[in-house]
């Protein structure tokens, strides 16, 4: 499965939606798409295809200069339809001819249309769908780039971006045939699949059964919400936490260290495979990653000696050509991760790092809670950074399915004392989420039915305990040689996620796995048509196809990187090809931000 | 396209370039169709024509048509000899209702004789588009620069004439009349309303249709039904709206309230077009008060500023958690929040203009950072310990009124102190904080926190060394006392 053809599609596509209209042309993107775009095109791209000046859409812009015909390259969404009305209604008097053409991605909306229509600017535009949904963001990597998905459809419990997950599925299975295993794990998962059926062109039970061109053999749709403890834990392989402090966007970090002046090692970096010293260490525990680059360093170092006992001009001409070029460019980016490393060094100690890592463990395996509480009030006292406070309190309220009332009271005052009144409806959003709960000591004289809600996420420790989630300490998780998936939080917990696929992958039929994959919140459907491979009984065998080995692990709602490295390492233990694919990727803090009302100062 | 025009009409050299077909095979089958070369006659010409049109090959067809921007020279044995006339009215007919965009059915009117081609290549671009990788690229633009070129039209009539044969006219007619009865069905269609299902599948798909034949409310509420059970969010909010739209209000909040999926759809898009109002409305009425008292909260908090902030606070207060049993422990946070805005507001207008003076030392020394209003209530506390600490409890600012109203704990209290007192380097009462009278009149040292985090706080403001033994000397568990004299840098006396 190549997933760089979806790339090539893409530039087609862009191509010919940037010609379908001759001329030159401005284009305004919405501002989500810049690196999304330098990723697929680039603005040379652009550029050759008749884009004369490309602008980013600013609510602060009343009006905007250019060429008579503009493309709007943005997503479906409200204010952004206004931003484009209210643009379109100033330059009437000044450039009435205009063309505009508004290319909503990755499909129009409803109401997008009727917000066009009731500005009264339907008459002077045309608009087009573009279907660019997963982005190649690494050979196993895709990505819709839609972070508003956790917040719609979790929080909100809009459907929209549905849609959007099943069609790509559908689109990957028109480019490498149709997936005949999918295990659906969680309520959105199994609506995606029933729109899945709904879009095929044909239905997918035939064509799965006549078995031509299969590429994969393996589809899981994983629902966010089965699983919020993961991305509430703090990271500890270095591609996700570089992703944690620095972020990183379409798979470009910008390593401007935030609070550090004199910066030698700066700069934007592509963090792909193709990164060689980066695909070396992106996996690694954190523990672990300096002694590579330092070996890495002393290696470059023999390269550079050589130059000393250069014996003929011969030599030397070699030297320059061939090895100097990679030696300097080598050596840039080992500086490069090397200041990251620092950084991340840095900020880590500056926070007790220590003292977090150790509660979170406890919270996992749900010892010492009261010391755990102690410890949040303590922070709170403190006033420390309020989003690693909040995930604490989450991961608390998960883990032990509610916190009690008091507690929960008492921690929601002690919080908005600390950080501003006004995160109330912030909390109450992560209440609604259902992942900071109040739970009642249930009395004698309370109705049964109280207790049935109450239960609803009670599952985490029974999950945890049958599935081993949390290693006890004689498993010997190692970090520098992984021989466990939860090395990703140095052996304290294996994502869930990561888990069931590992499972359901190294079984053919479900039946044993009954009475744990019944715990799951929302459940697991799916759907198994390609055949076990050789378990003939008497007969001949028949062989497994080598699509058997391809799975496509689909993330509703983000995945963390931490969950990405669990699933190489599984990839690389069962000689798997694993590729992900993610609404967006997020990180515990860009997950609980998502749902918040606003910053706090 | 110009390329292969080219290709065909003037040398076969470029025919390599097709971008169609480009098989050796094809190149030379096109060959033999070479109906302008000069050593064609007519009569083979028209055999050519003939056997071409056989293959039903469209396709091929709309490569031979040029629309290359050199004139063509036009052939005169073809001119004059008329074709039948009536499938081209017929097949103009049949085109024209179909088109979407009124240009493209203008230019195809103007080319009257311009039939088979111009349906091949619609129907060609059609196809094209619907495949969803390609856009219709620039078939309106070919056609308008094609008719504005005189010589062009000699080569449309000479394709015109193409369509001879009784057979052919007998198969075109055949297909004509195909397609009037799909016209007509298309056009009953228009005009009468499709089962549920289809619309949605439809909408599903992204295709045009309409909801204004749904009369009936059992109609609307099935499109609102079948929409959840697809799972589509832009099908539930359309066919939500289509209902709110032609329903009353009281039927439309009785239907939408009973059905939570289309309800979330319908508050999610009220909340991103910003509609508070109706949002709030829509949530009071299904019972979801928790939520539209935060959402009141939230607006007030957010949008207002000053005095007019503290009165709009008051006023959700009043309406929507004060009647709430439900919410009475978020209505005493509301009310906190409210105290602490009035409380901020006049300190800070006396201390901004205490600073400004000039003439209090303590804002010389320590310059204010920034305003302290709008800041979280610790943050308060804090500051009211660094500048106002020993205030008489009937003062706003001072730190033990704030205690009082807020009900903050004792260790909350001593960490906001402590800081502040070791940042003004007041030891003399930061020991009085640490003491407790005891019973007989004596007095005991004594911390709501841990005597290891007093030492951490101490030495990070650079306490004096004497002070910092004396507080670690209290900490009684020696292994904590080790690791804090070491993670501060004191060398622990030697006992």
């Amino acid at each position: 499965m190549d997933v760089h053809l979806l790339k090539q599609l893409q530039r087609d596509q862009l191509a010919h939606m940037l010609e379908s209209e001759p001329g030159k042309k401005d284009f305004v993107i919405d501002p989500c798409f810049t690196k999304l775009l330098d990723r697929i095109a680039g603005a040379a791209f652009l550029k050759d295809h008749g884009v004369d000046k490309i602008y980013k859409l600013d609510a602060s812009q009343k009006s905007l200069a250019g060429t008579d015909i503009r493309f709007y390259f943005v997503r479906p969404a409200i204010p952004t339809m206004k931003l484009i009305a209210n643009h379109i209604n100033a330059e009437k008097s000044s450039h009435g001819l205009r063309k505009y053409k508004i290319i909503m991605v990755p499909r129009k909306l409803h109401v997008c249309e009727k917000i066009l229509e009731s500005e009264g600017v339907y008459g002077s535009i045309s608009i087009e769908d573009f279907n660019l949904e997963l982005v190649t963001l690494d050979n196993d990597i895709l990505s819709l780039e839609l972070p508003d998905f956790l917040r719609n459809f979790y929080l909100d419990g809009d459907q929209t971006w549905l849609h959007t997950v099943a069609s790509s599925i559908v689109h990957l299975e028109n480019l490498y045939g149709n997936i005949p295993n999918v295990y659906c794990l969680g309520k959105g998962a199994q609506m995606t699949f029933d729109l899945i059926n709904l879009l095929s062109e044909k239905p997918r039970e035939e064509t799965v059964e006549k078995g031509d061109n299969q590429n994969i053999g393996h589809l899981f749709i994983i629902d966010r919400d089965i699983d919020f403890v993961t991305p509430l834990c703090a990271p500890v392989t270095y591609e996700a936490l570089l992703d944690e402090i620095y972020g990183i966007e379409c798979g470009i970090i910008d390593l401007t260290n935030p609070d550090s002046t004199s910066n030698a090692h700066g700069g934007k970096l592509l963090l792909t495979a193709e990164n060689e010293i980066f695909q070396m260490i992106r996996n690694r525990h954190f523990s672990y990653v300096f002694a590579y680059i330092s070996d890495k360093a002393k290696e470059l170092k023999l390269v550079h000696d050589k130059k000393d006992d250069l014996k003929s001009v011969k030599d030397m001409r070699h030297f320059v050509s061939n090895d100097l070029r990679s030696l300097k460019q080598q050596q840039k980016l080992l500086a490069q991760h090397i200041g990251a490393c620092e950084y991340i060094m840095s900020t880590k100690s500056k926070g007790s790092f220590e003292e977090f890592t150790h509660v979170e463990h406890c919270l996992l395996q749900g010892s010492d809670t009261r010391e755990c509480i102690n410890f949040i009030e303590e922070c709170l006292f403190k006033q420390t950074n309020w989003l690693t406070v909040l995930r604490l309190i989450c991961l608390l309220s998960l883990t032990e399915d509610g916190i009690q009332s008091k507690d929960y009271k008492s921690l929601r005052t002690k919080f908005l004392h600390s950080h501003g009144f006004d995160l109330m409806p912030s909390w109450f959003n992560l209440k609604k989420l259902g992942i900071l709960t109040e739970y009642e000591l249930p009395q004698a004289n309370k109705p049964l039915g109280k207790m049935a809600s109450i239960t609803r996420r009670s599952q985490f420790k029974s999950l945890s305990k049958r599935l081993n989630l949390v290693p006890k300490v004689s498993d010997n998780v190692d970090l520098r040689i992984p021989n466990d998936m939860s090395y990703v939080f140095s052996g304290a917990y294996t994502p869930l996620a990561c888990k069931l696929v590992d499972l359901i992958l190294s079984r053919e039929s479900l039946i044993s796995l009954d009475d744990v994959l019944r715990l799951i919140p929302g459940g697991v459907k799916c759907d198994m048509r390609l055949k076990p491979a050789s378990k003939a009984r008497g007969g001949y065998s028949i062989p497994s196809t080598p699509a058997a080995k391809v799975v496509l692990v689909y993330f509703l709602g983000g995945c963390t990187f931490s969950e990405i490295a669990a699933l190489r390492y599984l990839a690389r233990r069962e000689g798997y090809k694993i590729t992900i694919a993610t609404t967006a990727i997020i990180t515990g803090n860009s997950f609980v931000e998502s749902v918040m009302e606003r910053k706090p100062i | 396209m110009a390329a292969s025009g080219r290709g065909v009409l003037s040398s076969e050299s470029d025919s390599e370039q097709n971008p169609w077909e480009n098989q050796e095979s094809a190149n030379s089958h096109r060959k033999t169709k070479n109906i302008f070369d000069d050593d064609v006659s007519f009569d083979r010409a028209k055999k050519i024509i003939l056997n071409d049109l056989k293959d039903e090959d469209f396709e091929n067809d709309i490569d031979e048509i040029t629309w290359n921007d050199e004139p063509v020279p036009p052939s005169k044995t073809f001119q004059g000899s008329s074709a039948s006339s009536e499938p081209k009215v017929n097949l103009d007919n049949l085109g024209t209702p179909s088109y979407t965009s009124p240009r493209l059915a203008a230019s195809t009117v103007s080319v009257t004789k311009n039939t088979n081609p111009v349906k091949a290549l619609l129907t060609h671009s059609r196809s094209l588009s619907s495949g969803g990788t390609f856009k219709p690229f620039s078939v309106s633009d070919n056609l308008s620069r094609g008719v504005s070129d005189p010589s062009i039209e000699d080569v449309v009539q000479l394709e015109a004439n193409r369509s001879l044969g009784s057979t052919d006219i007998n198969k075109l007619q055949a297909e004509i009349q195909a397609l009037q009865r799909i016209n007509l069905l298309a056009k009953r269609d228009r005009w009468s309303k499709l089962p549920v299902e289809n619309t949605i599948k439809r909408m599903l798909k992204g295709e045009a249709c309409t909801l204004e034949f749904y009369k009936s409310l059992d109609d609307k509420l099935k499109l609102i039904d079948e929409s959840v059970k697809v799972h589509d969010g832009n099908c539930i909010i359309a066919t939500v709206l289509f209902l709110k739209r032609t329903v009353k209000a009281s039927i439309f909040n009785f239907e939408v309230s009973r059905r939570p999926v289309a309800l979330n759809h319908y508050l999610n898009y009220l909340r991103t077009k910003l509609d508070y109002q109706e949002l709030s409305m829509m949530l009071e009425m299904t019972g979801r008060t928790e939520e539209a008292a935060m959402l009141q909260y939230k607006v007030a908090s957010n949008s207002t500023l000053g005095a007019s902030k503290t009165s709009a606070l008051r006023n959700v207060l009043r309406s929507h958690f004060s009647m709430d049993q439900q919410l009475a422990s978020e209505a005493a946070l509301v009310a906190e929040h409210i105290d602490l805005l009035e409380r901020q507001s006049p300190i800070e207008e006396s201390d901004a203009r205490e600073e400004a003076s000039g003439r209090n030392q303590m804002f010389r020394n320590i310059p204010r950072r920034r305003s302290i209003f709008e800041m979280p209530l610790i943050t308060t506390l804090y500051y009211c310990c660094l500048y106002h600490f020993h205030l008489s409890e009937n003062s706003l600012a001072s730190p033990v009124a704030i205690r009082k109203r807020h009900h903050i704990c004792d260790k909350q209290f001593l960490y906001c102190a402590l800081g502040a007192q070791a940042r003004l380097q007041k030891w003399r009462t930061i020991e009085e904080l640490l003491t407790t009278k005891s019973w007989f009149g004596g007095t005991k040292m004594k911390s709501a926190i841990g005597w290891d985090k007093v030492v951490n706080i101490l030495n990070k403001h650079n306490a004096p060394l004497d002070l910092l033994h004396k507080y670690l000397n209290f900490i009684d568990d020696l292994e904590l006392k080790a690791e804090v004299a070491k993670k501060n840098s004191i060398v622990l006396s030697q006992p």
